[in-house]
């Protein structure tokens, strides 16, 4: 059988994630702790509150948005970062440069094997919310595109911050982590945007963030419907062309000062 | 005549480094401001390749081959010069040109770390669009010549050094390369192991692969490679015949040789060979083999000492290169 070379190496990806069998466990058990966790808070303001709605939000709302949230979380986290950043520091970058592969898309293809992995450790999760927690589905079918274009989106600026690594050597892990605490707040993945302030949702509906968890939650939940879904759509796509745009130059310039360290 | 199938034209590589002093002070100081120094790793370097050579490059460490060699397989862009393999300029058309390059990184391995190592090759079945009956029939080939069969189903990281370098230099020639890079294919590893690979390496050159290789061991070169490029200070100081430079430069030999108790105190020696270093029962001989032969100087000293033990060794790379300022070609 020939495949094609990146959907091999995503195959591979998912074959060597399934050998760990610890790190799989751990997968499946990690979302029930998030979504119990965000359970509780949520439910104790709203039993403190007097309003059953909140920032547009009525408890069963809530927890839709939550659970599916938690679900997307487990799938927005590429490693494309941790290994452009172990590749560059040990060298080991020179391995895949020297075979006929964009490197690029050799990270997106490793990355992809990693969701197809998770998509065996996240099962429990999802069913266990629409089963047990009877966490309704999507309101509109747009969602999956949304999904989709908000996992290319994150995946941008994912690699967008991978790139930093070629220009420190290698190190780039307070890089990363800023990535992560702004993309999970400014992104509406833990808290839906409605609930800030006027002011800070205008700057935030500006960034690329809220394109990858708070579009596809809000047409999930069906907080926007109809015109609106259409624009949130083309506002993805416009992030997504910009994004891509920015990472391939990103990328042609940062390789050109590729240093092959240790030796 | 074969066609020159890689050309290199005045070459020059810098490389800009942090200035950092040591102590926690001066870390400090580096965070406010920053002092650069550039490094020349190669400093105008220009040589061609015929099609099937085999060509050996040494020199010490810190030389330059490495960048040479990164050079060569497109994964560096030089600072200034240019280079043309198979028509292509290696840092220009990477993807193009690694599909017809084989590389092995002797410190590193391009293998899957937690797969058996089967399923490496057959990702780079894929990744080089091998064809089936050609990707089967190398592997039969390379799996009876490197004696891989026991390790195929192993995990990489199971693997000991010379294991692991030969299921490397497998992988690295599974889609039939025309050019192959080895850097440093036999560092390390025992000699049953660099025997395998050196034989295996032969029969590659001889069905018209051609084979650029760095090494620090001079048997590899001596065995291996017609032609050697001896590379030091970023600039080529030798490129030529392999035997002609060991005649003109290895003139030296050392005996080292361990006299039994009570150690002469006096040791007479043929022409040709004296006494190098004495200490204690230990005496190293230098021996000058233009003048005579090892043996005969053995065979002297066995005739007239009672000796315990006696080894030969030859001049290491940096010696040789030494000689080679000290003396010139």
């Amino acid at each position: 059988m020939a495949l094609s070379q990146y959907t091999a190496i995503m195959l591979v990806r998912l074959k060597e994630q399934l050998t760990y069998r610890l790190d799989f466990i751990v997968g499946i058990v990690n979302p029930f702790i998030q979504l119990a966790v965000l359970w509780f808070i949520w439910a104790a303001i709203y039993n403190s509150s007097p309003e059953p709605i909140i920032g547009g939000f009525t408890f069963t709302m809530m927890m839709t948005y939550t659970a599916i949230s938690v679900v997307m979380r487990s799938f927005m986290n590429p490693n494309t970062e941790y290994w452009v950043e172990e590749e560059v520091k040990t060298g080991s970058i020179a391995g895949a440069l020297i075979k006929p592969l964009s490197y690029p898309m050799l990270c997106f293809s490793r990355d992809s094997g990693d969701v197809l992995s998770w998509l065996i450790t996240k099962a429990p999760i999802i069913l266990f919310a629409f089963i047990f927690l009877g966490i309704a589905g999507p309101v509109s079918l747009a969602f999956f595109l949304s999904l989709f274009l908000g996992y290319m989106i994150n995946y941008t600026l994912v690699f967008i911050t991978a790139m930093w690594a070629f220009w420190t050597a290698g190190y780039i892990w307070g890089m990363r982590l800023s990535r992560i605490i702004i993309s999970e707040l400014a992104s509406g993945a833990i808290i839906p945007l409605s609930f800030f302030p006027i002011w800070s949702q205008n700057l935030l509906n500006m960034l690329p963030f809220q394109a990858v968890f708070s579009a596809p939650l809000l047409i999930y939940t069906g907080t926007i419907a109809g015109d609106a879904v259409l624009s949130s759509i083309l506002m993805q796509l416009a992030w997504a062309a910009t994004l891509s745009a920015i990472a391939y130059v990103l990328w042609r310039i940062s390789i050109k000062r590729v240093v092959i360290q240790g030796g | 005549m074969p066609e020159n199938i890689i050309e290199v034209k005045n070459v020059k590589k810098e490389f800009r480094t942090l200035k950092k002093k040591a102590g926690l002070k001066a870390s400090l100081a580096t965070l406010l401001s920053r002092k650069y120094k550039v490094i020349r790793a190669l400093n105008g370097v220009s040589f061609e390749i015929k099609e099937g050579e085999f060509v050996g490059m040494i020199g010490p460490n810190g030389a330059g081959k490495s960048t040479m060699i990164k050079i060569l397989t497109g994964i560096l862009t030089p600072s200034s010069g240019k280079v043309t393999a198979m028509g292509l300029v290696p840092y220009e058309s990477r993807q193009k040109y690694a599909q017809n390059v084989g590389v092995v990184f002797g410190q590193r391995t391009q293998l899957w770390w937690d797969l058996p190592v089967k399923d490496t090759f057959d990702l780079l079945r894929h990744i080089y669009s091998v064809p089936m009956d050609v990707y089967k029939e190398n592997m039969k080939r390379f799996t009876e010549v490197l004696e891989l069969d026991k390790y195929l189903h192993q995990p990489v990281r199971k693997l000991s050094l010379g294991e692991r370098m030969r299921c490397d230099l497998a992988a690295s020639l599974l889609h039939n390369p025309k050019i192959v890079f080895l850097d440093e294919p036999t560092i390390g590893l025992d000699v049953e192991a660099k025997f395998r690979i050196r034989e295996f390496l032969k029969e590659q050159n001889r069905n018209g692969m051609t084979i650029i290789l760095t090494t620090h061991d001079m048997g590899d070169i001596e065995e291996l490679c017609p032609r050697t490029i001896i590379i030091d200070k970023g600039g080529i100081i030798y490129d030529g015949l392999t035997s002609k430079f060991r005649e003109r430069v290895a003139t030296q030999r050392a005996l080292i040789v361990d006299f039994k108790e009570p150690s002469p105190k006096k040791i007479v020696l043929p022409s040709g060979a004296k006494i190098v270093n004495r200490e204690g029962d230990r005496a190293v001989i230098g021996i000058n083999i233009r003048k005579t032969t090892v043996a005969a100087v053995i065979k002297h000293v066995l005739s007239r000492y009672g000796v315990d033990d006696i080894a030969t060794q030859e001049p290491s790379i940096e010696e040789t290169i030494r000689k080679i300022y000290s003396e010139g070609i």
